[in-house]
């Protein structure tokens, strides 16, 4: 795999390798496929490779800590197709693994909405069976990767019950439906990552609905723990630290040794927990819990990092190709930590989640 | 092995549960001995578990084994666990009997030729319940590996505590007997392995303050309700169970490495087979979340988890007082950083990725 990636990834800037999972390179991915690197705990059945998940764990950390372009498969390989696994009809699983096995079937999340952040139970996009299957309107936002991806598997809201989290579902979506509107929307940085995606009418077909009517919030939160306990959590500022450690090599001072041995120990413990919260999905355990907590401790690690790397070198954080490497993971990642703790469940959400694990009434 | 995990956890939990109370744990304090409460540690094999069948142990793992020291930490016991179960270690590795009673280690090596004659006449610095302990481990650097020894206490010259008021005596031999081996371990082993087990307790102290926490939260009404329906403490409880779980983590990856290491053990970080990596790293995380937790626990408490009646205080004192112990989070970072930036950048991956 490393010789692999050092191959695949000579003279790709440390600009783009700092955007990690947030790269986009269709190409990339499709060699990844070639390799055997998606689905890999999947059944041979439906295109898989029947590898542990620790294989795959590995391929994963190994692909993120080189800072390769990964998003066109990631979403697809982490969630999107275990969902389809879990709760999926054959026939779904049938259409669509083998697809993102081999790397030509890329998706995207439907879940947040422009009144429906945190609150993921106030959505109100909604889809109504009609005779040729489920007529959906409302809005779907940040929703990241849609304008280069195939499919969305969107939580709609299905039927108006007293609790808030039934009547919600899950619809496999093309996003070539008449009717489905993508805009990218720029980010702070300049870059176009996440998208507002509209329905307006858009018919898709009956057999769209994954799992069962009704079922999606619960569909939903087995979902996040996969979303939300992987490396990416801790490895979103990898390259950065990479760059850091190239940069301060003759720099042999306590300050800058005390530094680096923290982020290392703190990662080598991150790690851990991830690695076993991966574990508990092996085993069909819901570690809901314990996926809060590695994201929460994640994105607080990632985040510090941009300003410990500024506080040990003076130097201009930029992101023109010009620039040197530190320069350029230094200048996207400064602009790009604010999102760790936003993506994916807020900060706030997680502790609230955690909180409640802990028993606070 | 897992009926020995069990075992350990049946019984530390017995022991401890009825043997430490607040009441107990100011005795100590005061300059008493807890008599009773060490006898049934010791009768119960709590301190010799990690040691062969045939020094009177259980040949458990240091994995297993730090059951006992977490357990030590979780419950503020008074008593020179951590201590004895290091120096019957030392003494077994060395092909040394170890004795009945309370042990304890000299936290600094003494020169190499220190060993030289049948008797050893020394001053120790700090030594961790000096006044209670039988015997003292002492070690020094040799050629290959280092030279144990094992004396009688001697006198104790000079009172001293830390800041849980737990016993850090200076010790003086003079001309005590001594028995002296031989064992493949790094001259710092000492602070190495204090390292691995302050960090077992430093993650049980911060499992009780944690509970504490908790505890108080959903019991302490202001503005009508309990205050752990406050988000605003939620979040920071939230926190604290955060860097709680980090810290056991890393402190069971310590002890995890400890059990696998493959001898001799040198103290080299990225050493095939060593522990330093594991124990270095445990000691950073412990010692950071020793910052951060008793902040928010002592925040979550208010006044009354600052006064001495509350028993809040016997957790993070310890928690302040070990995590000075055996190097502090900086001095292990330091010891993490070097070799990473020597060996540049792509050793960060290759190090993580080898545990």
């Amino acid at each position: 795999m490393r010789a692999f990636l050092v191959e695949e990834l000579a003279g790709f800037p440390a600009r783009k390798r700092a955007y990690t999972w947030t790269g986009w390179d269709a190409a990339f991915t499709r060699k990844v496929a070639a390799r055997g690197w998606i689905g890999m705990t999947w059944p041979r059945r439906w295109g898989g490779h029947e590898r542990s998940s620790l294989e795959r764990y590995v391929v994963l950390e190994e692909m993120l800590a080189a800072g390769a372009p990964v998003a066109a498969h990631w979403i697809g390989d982490r969630q999107s197709g275990p969902l389809l696994l879990r709760y999926g009809t054959d026939a779904q699983r049938a259409a669509i693994l083998p697809r993102i096995c081999r790397g030509e079937a890329f998706f995207c999340i439907g879940m947040s909405e422009p009144d429906s952040g945190s609150d993921l139970a106030s959505i109100r996009t909604r889809a109504e069976r009609v005779d040729d299957g489920w007529r959906v309107s409302g809005t779907k936002l940040w929703t990241t990767g849609a304008h280069h991806c195939d499919y969305m598997i969107t939580l709609v809201r299905t039927s108006q019950e007293t609790s808030r989290h039934a009547g919600l579902s899950q619809l496999l979506v093309p996003l070539a439906t008449p009717g489905i509107t993508i805009r990218p929307i720029r980010d702070l940085s300049g870059n176009e990552h996440f998208c507002e995606v509209t329905f307006e009418d858009a018919i898709v077909p009956a057999d769209a609905l994954v799992g069962e009517a009704g079922n999606g919030w619960a569909q939903v939160m087995a979902e996040l723990a996969y979303e939300r306990s992987g490396p990416e959590r801790y490895l979103s500022c990898h390259p950065l630290l990479t760059e850091l450690v190239s940069a301060c090599r003759d720099d042999t001072g306590g300050r800058t040794r005390i530094a680096i041995g923290r982020q290392v120990a703190h990662l080598a413990t991150l790690r851990a927990m991830s690695i076993a919260v991966a574990s508990l999905l092996d085993a069909k355990e819901n570690p809901a819990l314990e996926a809060a907590v590695v994201k929460d401790l994640g994105a607080v690690f990632e985040q510090d990092l941009p300003g410990i790397a500024q506080g040990l070198i003076a130097r201009e954080p930029r992101t023109d190709g010009t620039a040197d490497g530190f320069a350029q993971a230094l200048g996207e990642l400064v602009q790009n930590a604010p999102s760790f703790s936003l993506r994916g469940g807020t900060r706030e959400i997680l502790r609230g989640i955690i909180a409640r694990g802990l028993g606070l009434r | 092995m897992s009926d020995v995990r069990d075992m350990l956890e049946a019984t530390v939990a017995r022991v401890f549960t009825d043997g430490v109370s607040p009441e107990r744990i100011v005795e100590a304090e005061r300059g008493g001995w807890l008599g009773a409460l060490w006898d049934a540690t010791e009768s119960n094999g709590l301190v010799a578990a990690h040691l062969s069948e045939e020094s009177g142990g259980a040949g458990a793992t240091w994995q297993e084994a730090a059951i006992v020291a977490r357990a030590s930490g979780r419950h503020a016991v008074p008593l020179p666990i951590a201590e004895t179960m290091l120096g019957g270690w030392l003494l077994e590795r060395a092909g040394l009997a170890v004795p009945p009673g309370p042990l304890t280690i000299a936290p600094l090596p003494l020169p190499a030729d220190a060993f030289g004659d049948p008797t050893l006449s020394v001053r120790l610095p700090r030594v961790p319940w000096g006044r209670h302990a039988k015997h003292v481990v002492v070690t020094a650097p040799a050629d290959r590996g280092i030279r144990i020894a094992i004396a009688p206490t001697g006198t104790v010259v000079a009172l001293g505590y830390d800041l849980a008021l737990e016993p850090r005596d200076d010790l003086a031999l003079d001309a005590a007997p001594i028995t002296v081996g031989d064992a493949g371990l790094p001259a710092d082993v000492v602070t190495l392995y204090g390292a691995m087990l302050r960090s077992q307790q430093m993650a049980g102290a911060l499992e009780a303050i944690l509970d504490l926490s908790v505890q108080y939260a959903n019991e302490r009404v202001q503005f009508g309700r309990p205050i752990g329906q406050f988000q605003a403490i939620q979040q920071e409880l939230a926190r604290l169970a955060g860097v709680v779980a980090e810290a056991g983590v890393a402190a069971s990856a310590a002890a995890r490495a400890a059990s696998d290491a493959s001898h001799p053990v040198i103290g080299l970080v990225g050493a095939p087979g060593d522990p330093t990596f594991e124990i270095a790293a445990a000691k950073v995380v412990v010692g950071d979340a020793a910052e951060l937790g008793p902040r928010i626990a002592h925040q979550v408490h208010g006044a009354i988890g600052f006064t001495y009646e509350h028993r809040l205080h016997f957790f993070t004192r310890r928690l302040w007082a070990w995590r000075a112990e055996f190097g502090t989070a900086e001095v292990w970072a330091e010891r993490l950083g070097t070799p990473v930036l020597a060996a540049g950048a792509d050793a960060i991956w290759s190090l993580v990725t080898a545990r």
